[in-house]
């Protein structure tokens, strides 16, 4: 077994009968739930709009080289630089050279999860320069050393006793703060960080083709202010978030709200063309958009994983996934959790370590229903078994259980002939192991399927 | 990068269907103002200017502001600020509050458009503890598809460097999925919307 599986494994055991863990995630979720139902009824034909919205992302998938080079074209021209990456090492290259051409110190920096996928956070603090997250979850996390728990909320599992122990205990305040006093305290370190960082680095929700411009969502206004204090903006993404037009922003910022916090728009919602124009009060000089490819390409050559490309991580999945419910972000041991996380990271890393996440389901069909994007994530993780199997990626033991299976399979007079205990021992060695530890295997009877309907009076 | 092999539509019969938030409105002032307070924003009905300093006086002397910053000459020129001593009274950093104007207004989602190209900039209605913003019922749209066609008129094609939707104050629900208002951009918001074809003093749909 690899060393991923093996950790998620153990990771799983110990998650799922971890009580507290599941009160909070629970509570939590359940919280996103009753937001998610009433943030739809803006919606008076969610089933039609969400198949607008896919044939859209269709189109931009479909067409990605012709709307990012088009996204270049108008963004240069509004006196903004892209700089595609071909992987991580060429995004943090990058980051790193506009650091030292600008003698950079300190960045402050809004929710992004693509960066937490080239671990920058790590390679610039290498680097002797204080990378300072600003959303209030992803602050709480960076204090507590530890990996956003979720794509849309960062810091879910963490009751608000939680947070106001970690704020006692790294900022030196009281330690029986309400959320509002830990609110504020965040508030008041943050602000004077802004004016001080020479860098804003922000994440991208949407890149728009036509305008050259790229759409941030939020609702703190961090992401508005490292965007606009600081004489530098770089923003990174996936090449994947592409919008052919910035007029699709009416249907997808309201997907995106009601889909991501059950909200009908958040509060902010921000469209960036390039820096401060001349006659413009203030602004960055200087603007740059980080394109990753990062294995993207590999989803993009597979005409069967590409819907997985359409996703603008809303994390709807997870929040309905009762394997999520069950053992929480971390365990995946991905940048991306959940069902689109088993779905892709197979596709982004090397898939023998983590083509496990896409059996770990029971393919109930939630995500798929949940999708803004009517991404059939249900299939997907079909199609990485699939993979899996043809790349012989399963386990040897595995393979031979099957083959065995098969030849019975394939033999009325195999099938017959042992007993029933027999059978129950045979297929016990064969499939124990993947069966699983806590599951009780079914037992054989001891007359066979054709003794069983022979005796039958009416049988015919 | 072309790929080599494509996909069909996925929903070929829904690719001509246009997607829009179906408009039942026939008062964008009443549908803004219902959406607008929902988001704890609160709007305040100014029958010209005289009114308007009158409510900006009111709600200053209320909150104890010394210094409110508005950035806007045509504002702070047309709106006679002079008349209220807390205006532009110290610097930026230690404003109560800030002023500015907008692009316009969307009804649907109760969203205060603003821009970079404004004499506001970018940073005073996010940095400001409080943002006042000052809008006439001319900028009332329905929807942002509304919105953003009104932008690029405006700008013939040369987009300002940020469009900004705002709705309500900041917020977070980040601690324990509880909503606390004013995390980074301002906790209070409030609009004062102009309309000088008003004949009735009082309106109950205000509020």
């Amino acid at each position: 077994m690899k060393r991923k599986q093996t950790e998620f494994l153990l990771a799983s055991g110990r998650k799922v009968f971890d009580l507290d863990h599941r009160k909070k995630l629970n509570f939590a979720l359940k919280q996103a739930d009753a937001a998610y139902k009433k943030g739809k009824q803006q919606f008076s034909d969610l089933e039609t709009t969400k198949k607008i919205a896919k044939n859209i992302k269709w189109q931009a998938i479909e067409n990605l080289h012709t709307y990012l080079e088009a996204f270049e074209t108008n963004f240069n021209r509004n006196g903004g630089r892209v700089i595609w990456a071909e992987d991580t090492q060429q995004a943090l290259d990058a980051i790193l050279n506009v650091c030292r051409k600008n003698e950079a110190k300190s960045i402050v920096k809004s929710k992004s999860i693509v960066t937490e996928e080239i671990h920058l956070n790590q390679f610039l603090t290498k680097h002797h320069i204080e990378i300072l997250e600003t959303d209030l979850g992803e602050y709480i996390q960076q204090l507590d050393g530890e990996a956003p728990y979720h794509i849309v909320a960062p810091s879910l599992h963490k009751s608000k006793e939680d947070v106001a122990q970690l704020f006692h205990e790294k900022l030196n305040v009281p330690p029986d703060l309400s959320p509002e006093e830990l609110t504020l305290v965040a508030r008041n370190i943050l602000r004077k960080k802004y004016a001080a960082a020479e860098i804003g680095i922000t994440g991208i929700n949407f890149i728009l083709a036509d305008i050259g411009g790229i759409a941030i969502t939020e609702n703190e206004g961090n992401a508005w202010l490292s965007a606009s204090a600081p004489k530098i903006h770089i923003a990174i993404t996936g090449i994947e978030k592409i919008l052919p037009s910035v007029h699709d922003l009416n249907l997808f910022w309201p997907l995106l709200a009601t889909h991501g916090s059950g909200q009908r728009t958040t509060v902010y919602n921000s469209i960036y063309t390039g820096p401060k124009k001349q006659d413009e009060t203030d602004g960055p000089e200087e603007m740059y958009v980080i394109l990753l490819d990062n294995r993207r390409s590999h989803l993009l050559a597979d005409p069967a994983a590409r819907e997985s490309l359409y996703c603008i991580r809303c994390g709807a999945c997870l929040n309905v996934c009762p394997v999520y419910k069950n053992i929480g972000g971390h365990t995946y041991g991905t940048t991306y959790s959940g069902p689109i996380g088993a779905v892709i990271s197979p596709y982004l890393n090397d898939a023998a370590e983590y083509q496990h996440l896409s059996f770990a389901s029971s393919l109930c069909g939630a995500c798929t229903e949940v999708c803004p994007v009517h991404i059939n994530l249900h299939n997907l993780l079909l199609n990485n078994r699939r993979n899996a199997v043809e790349q012989n990626l399963i386990s040897a033991s595995e393979q031979i259980g099957w083959k065995i299976w098969k030849k019975i399979n394939q033999h009325r007079l195999l099938m017959n002939w042992p007993g029933g205990a027999t059978k129950t021992f045979l297929v016990g060695k064969l499939f124990r192991q993947h069966w699983g530890i806590r599951r009780i295997l079914p037992e054989f009877t001891h007359k066979t399927f054709n003794q069983f309907t022979k005796n039958k009076p009416d049988s015919k | 990068m072309a790929l080599g092999k494509s996909t069909g539509a996925p929903f070929p019969d829904h690719l001509q269907t246009p997607f829009s938030f179906q408009n039942n409105a026939h008062d964008l002032r009443a549908l803004f103002t219902k959406e607008f307070t929902a988001l704890d924003g609160q709007v305040f009905l100014c029958r010209g200017k005289p009114e308007l300093i009158e409510n900006i006086a009111k709600l200053a002397a209320e909150k104890n502001w010394t210094n409110i910053i508005c950035k806007t000459p045509a504002l702070v020129n047309d709106m006679q600020f002079h008349l209220l001593p807390s205006v532009n009274n110290s610097t930026d950093e230690e404003a109560e509050a800030g002023i500015t104007d907008c692009e316009c207004l969307v009804a649907r989602t109760g969203t205060v458009v603003l821009s970079a190209a404004q004499a506001s900039g970018r940073l005073l209605p996010v940095y400001s503890p409080v943002h006042l913003i000052i809008a006439s019922v001319d900028d009332l749209v329905f929807d942002i598809g509304d919105a953003l066609k009104r932008v690029e008129n405006k700008y013939s094609g040369q987009l300002p460097s940020a469009i900004f939707f705002a709705s309500g104050p900041s917020r977070t629900a980040d601690i324990e999925k509880r909503l606390v208002l004013g995390v980074h951009g301002p906790k209070e918001v409030y609009l004062f919307l102009m309309d000088n074809d008003l004949k009735q003093p009082k309106y109950p749909d205000t509020l």
